[in-house]
């Protein structure tokens, strides 16, 4: 009976639940960290939400808080934020991380490494470039946390443009890690900022003053920035990357006349056949917007508006690739990695050499194949009062 | 004795042969294979064949006798060497297992609580299970193999629309030099060890025309279980990310969507290694006490609290950290437990020359 109390008692101790539990109401959720550097020093800013937020009805505090704390290392610079935060910075449910331009341009690894290794911190948060500073600070309107807002836009614009991407950190981990990739993320920025768009009356008048904006895609080489791609080329390099789910293509049709195709589905493939890189693209769309008058219900009229297309993408795809090229010299199309994975012996003889000599001079042929499935509501064309 | 289900006895042996997958599969191969590890697993499957065949061979020796009875008739006073032997390395699997698990815990769910915390709450429950004896330890393995096999599968489709075939090649072309090795190391420590089952005499099985068949049947799905956690680890995270996280078969659960809602589950899909790891440890801690003859339950008991103190004391002795444990992971560990291939063999050919003789 004494030996059964025992053991009862000593169980007590070790069943009281986890041994390093955190209750609600000890901690703060973190939902993204705007990471910079001054002299130095890492400025990390973490948002966290506001337990007090207001309701719709009483305005009176900002729905998230922004901590700021300065160290040599991005932990340190955390831990720092405790003496401003009455709560431990939960960082579970971290959406975003925004790593200045600066950093970028001149060592990454270090944020990889502190994200990485703590095992705190999910791995699925998205990752862009700042190109300014104090991002997370502006309140936006329609979604009370800056980090949801942005968050969303992301995935807005992944759905429905494609000029920017949504890369996840271990997509970016990924990418730095692997010699034959180079790093691409998206990028952000505040146009007009002032410090009105830090406080709650940014959101009252229905031309938002201050307002971040989703950057094209920031381009690096050797894990180092480089610049910024256009808008076309961004788009080109999701279509290569079959990051596109949805997006438009507008080309002329007759002088000054254009016409607009929503592309529904996109794949592309690439390939190497004879050292030479073959990309196949594969889309559908509908026509959404028509300002030439063509008769939509002839077949060979659809016929040549996708032939139109299929010349005008090859044309544009290869161009874009060509600047990315030329300007940057960056592998972001992964074509190292194809002829690595498909060529393993042509790998070999040029990997030493591939910025140098192969990257830009290898040839790129581009297939592309699109049909019209639908025409929106109409079947007759728009045509003028004669 | 009441007798025991095939089932039963199958998902000892299941669990046997796929608990290494957490923390000890990919880390012996992920950086001597590289991208091949898929064809690594394939490989040491194929060779335990070998220690399977012998494993069958030897059940049907002296059914009603556990292995180290069998041992004791075959080599008489030798016998007393080769199961000691064989214990050292069970005792160094279970030591083995035992850190395994508490440093995934402790590394990856509870971050300040100590290891030996869970090391005694682990042992303790496994001590407890064996005083109630092997049919209870095959009956709650059968359950918690269902309950494993449910999340293994659900976490497996939940992954497949990530899996990224290209990050399976090139096949063969790099880090080839090591596959065998690699192959046969995963070999010793997920199949040779299936000795320790033996210490369930054949007889105290309920159908023993189709033990044979139970068990190769449960070798093969042993081998698909393996097999997919390897493929789909390497093809939704890639090399890369494989070879730099210590868990990367848990990184990879973390993707686990269910239904497109259901999200942040993974610590839930992870418990079926912590469930093998307590069911192998309960295994060991049984294997153990055959071989010390006790006067009643209590001295039994007693013995296998004072197994339980060595591996926790052993554990916490040698690895002091998980750095150290990893070493001895790619380095000893595989190479201790591949001893047991001499002890199946000269067992087997024992026999074979006993049988030749009598006959």
């Amino acid at each position: 009976m004494n030996k059964k109390i025992i053991l009862i008692l000593f169980f007590i101790f070790l069943l009281t639940g986890c041994y390093d539990n955190k209750e609600l109401n000890e901690i703060a959720i973190l939902t993204a960290t705007e990471i910079e550097k001054v002299d130095d020093q890492y400025v990390v800013k973490s948002q966290v939400v506001n337990p007090q937020a207001p309701d719709k009805t009483t305005i009176t505090q900002s729905p998230f808080i922004i901590y700021t704390g300065t160290g040599k290392t991005i932990q340190e610079a955390y831990r720092n934020t405790t003496t401003e935060s009455p709560k431990f910075l939960y960082s579970n449910h971290m959406q975003i991380l925004i790593i200045n331009e600066k950093i970028a341009k001149e060592n990454i690894s270090e944020v990889i490494d502190f994200y990485i290794r703590n095992p705190a911190i999910r791995t699925d948060f998205y990752v862009l470039i700042g190109k300014n500073e104090n991002i997370l600070d502006i309140i936006t309107p329609i979604e009370s946390l800056s980090s949801s807002s942005i968050k969303e836009t992301l995935e807005n614009n992944k759905k429905y443009l494609g000029s920017s991407a949504t890369v996840t950190f271990d997509e970016f981990v990924n990418m730095y890690l692997n010699k034959n990739l180079e790093i691409a993320l998206p990028s952000i920025e505040i146009i007009n900022h002032d410090e009105e768009g830090e406080k709650l009356e940014n959101t009252e008048e229905s031309q938002v003053k201050s307002k971040y904006k989703l950057g094209n895609i920031a381009i690096f080489k050797d894990n180092k920035l480089q610049g910024y791609l256009t808008k076309d080329e961004s788009i080109t390099y999701n279509i290569l990357k079959n990051n596109i789910q949805n997006t438009i293509l507008t080309y002329e049709c007759e002088d000054k006349k254009y016409i607009t195709i929503e592309i529904i589905k996109s794949s592309a493939s690439t390939k190497i056949t004879n050292k030479e890189i073959t990309i196949d693209i594969n889309m559908s769309g509908n026509i959404n917007e028509s300002h030439c008058n063509i008769d939509i219900k002839e077949k060979d009229n659809i016929k040549k508006i996708e032939k139109l297309f299929e010349n005008k993408l090859e044309e544009s795809i290869q161009k874009d690739i060509n600047n990315i090229r030329n300007n940057y010299n960056s592998d972001i199309f992964n074509f190292l990695d194809t002829i690595y994975k498909y060529d393993y012996n042509t790998y070999q003889n040029i990997k030493n050499n591939w910025y140098e000599e192969t990257y830009k001079k290898i040839k790129v042929n581009i297939n592309t194949n699109i049909s019209i499935i639908t025409k929106g509501n109409i079947l007759e064309v728009i045509d003028e009062k004669n | 004795m009441k007798k025991i289900n095939n089932l039963e006895l199958a998902s000892l042996i299941f669990i046997q042969m796929v608990t290494m997958d957490l923390g000890i599969n990919i880390n012996i191969i992920k950086n001597s294979t590289g991208v091949n590890g898929w064809i690594v697993i394939i490989l040491s499957f194929i060779i335990g064949i070998i220690p399977l065949s012998l494993y069958m061979y030897i059940s049907n020796f002296s059914t009603t006798h556990p292995l180290n009875e069998k041992i004791n008739i075959l080599f008489k006073k030798a016998g007393k060497i080769i199961n000691f032997l064989i214990s050292i390395i069970a005792l160094v699997i279970g030591i083995f297992l035992l850190y395994n698990s508490n440093n995934f815990i402790t590394s990856q769910l509870l971050y300040r609580t100590s290891q030996i915390m869970i090391g005694i709450i682990l042992l303790t429950l496994a001590i407890y299970h064996n005083s109630k004896g092997i049919n209870s330890i095959t009956k709650v393995s059968f359950l918690l193999l269902i309950i494993n096999f449910t999340l293994f599968l659900l976490s497996f489709f939940s992954l497949s629309s990530n899996i990224n075939i290209s990050n399976l090649l090139p096949v063969l072309k790099e880090n080839t030099d090591n596959i065998f090795l690699s192959a046969l190391k995963l070999s010793s420590i997920n199949i040779f060890p299936i000795i320790i089952t033996l210490s369930i005499p054949k007889s105290l099985v309920s159908s023993e025309n189709t033990y044979n068949k139970d068990i190769i049947k449960t070798y093969i799905l042993a081998f698909i279980v393996s097999f997919l956690v390897i493929f789909t680890t390497y093809s939704v995270l890639g090399i890369e990310l494989v070879k730099i996280f210590e868990y990367p078969e848990y990184m990879v659960l973390k993707k686990v969507t269910l239904w497109g809602f259901l999200q942040r589950i993974e610590n839930i899909v992870a418990n079926q290694w912590i469930i093998g790891n307590y069911i192998y440890l309960t295994l060991i801690i049984y294997y153990l006490s055959t071989n010390f003859k006790s006067k009643n339950n209590t001295q039994k008991n007693i013995f296998n609290i004072i197994i339980g103190i060595l591996i926790i004391t052993i554990t916490n002795v040698i690895f002091k950290n998980n750095t150290i444990y990893y070493n001895y992971v790619q380095t000893i560990f595989p190479y201790i437990t591949m001893v047991l291939i001499i002890f199946y063999v000269i067992i087997s050919i024992k026999i074979y020359i006993d049988q030749k003789i009598k006959h």
